[in-house]
């Protein structure tokens, strides 16, 4: 079980550039279901047909196994507990993006939270006293998203407008994934350097 | 006597014992089972071990821990 769990993680690692590699020439060429084995779509489908099912597995035994998910995110994120200093290295470079994950989640939830308007109103719309440009604000929070559509005014020069996050929920996901692999390796490597220079032995 | 008032930074011999048994980092490391970058750490003043590690190292080089760690007083302020 021991080498099936390291062949299954190594595997995955591995052959991750390469399913990169073929879902990118999968999408400059028109995708479609073959048979043909001597056709080149079906030998760059076949990585990631292998792939996706071996990974969806490794994500899903991550769940259950403890030594398992440490094994790989330590990998992951190039964790190193060797001794007492590493273990300190760890916890700040975890401490630090925790705290910076919920600076960003923070403006996330502030972007998505508002909606601010800025815009030019016509010049024949303009009353004597009324001055010519209007600012917006509007508080919006929805538990389920119900693709609520903000009616725009008619007539108005849009000077700057904020409403909802402008990407999909993978693409956040990926952001937020990968702003905390690279916040603690970052951090962590930082603090690994000082002590690897300046080698004595 | 230490001032608590005042900054002080915690140095020690590492180097200095380990030279006079004539050993590499990497064998004081495994001695005393930490990686050999801890011990490169510590001989530089960057990292303090804890005192685990502090006595394991005493214990190793047959000397008490203020031979080994000692605190160097410094007139700055916190």
């Amino acid at each position: 079980m021991k080498i099936f769990k390291k062949i299954v993680i190594n595997f995955v690692f591995y052959a991750s550039p390469l399913v990169l590699i073929c879902y990118l020439f999968l999408g400059l060429v028109e995708t479609r279901i073959t048979t043909s084995f001597s056709s080149l779509e079906f030998w760059a489908c076949l990585p990631i047909l292998i792939w996706t099912p071996v990974t969806f597995f490794l994500t899903i035994s991550m769940f259950f196994s403890r030594k398992l998910r440490n094994t790989v995110l330590a990998r992951l994120s190039g964790m190193k507990e060797r001794d007492e200093r590493e273990v300190q290295i760890a916890g700040n470079a975890l401490k630090s993006t925790y705290l910076t994950t919920v600076t960003l989640l923070l403006f996330l939830l502030f972007v998505s939270l508002f909606y601010i308007h800025i815009g030019k109103k016509p010049i024949s719309g303009i009353e004597p006293d009324e001055p010519p440009i209007e600012i917006g604000l509007k508080l919006q929070f929805h538990l389920i998203d119900a693709n609520t559509v903000i009616t725009q005014k008619q007539g108005f020069d849009k000077y700057f407008e904020m409403n909802d996050l402008p990407i999909s929920s993978s693409t956040l996901i990926l952001i937020l994934l990968l702003w905390q692999i690279f916040s603690y390796r970052h951090v962590s490597r930082r603090s690994f350097k000082l002590s690897e220079t300046d080698i004595d032995c | 006597m230490v001032n608590i008032g005042s900054q002080f930074k915690i140095k020690n011999n590492i180097n200095a014992l380990r030279t006079q048994k004539k050993m590499t980092q990497q064998a004081l490391a495994d001695a005393v089972s930490v990686t050999r970058a801890t011990i490169n750490a510590m001989e530089k003043g960057a990292y303090n071990p804890s005192l685990e590690l502090a006595f394991r190292l005493a214990r190793f080089f047959e000397v008490d821990i203020q031979s080994i760690f000692f605190v160097e007083d410094s007139d700055e302020d916190i």
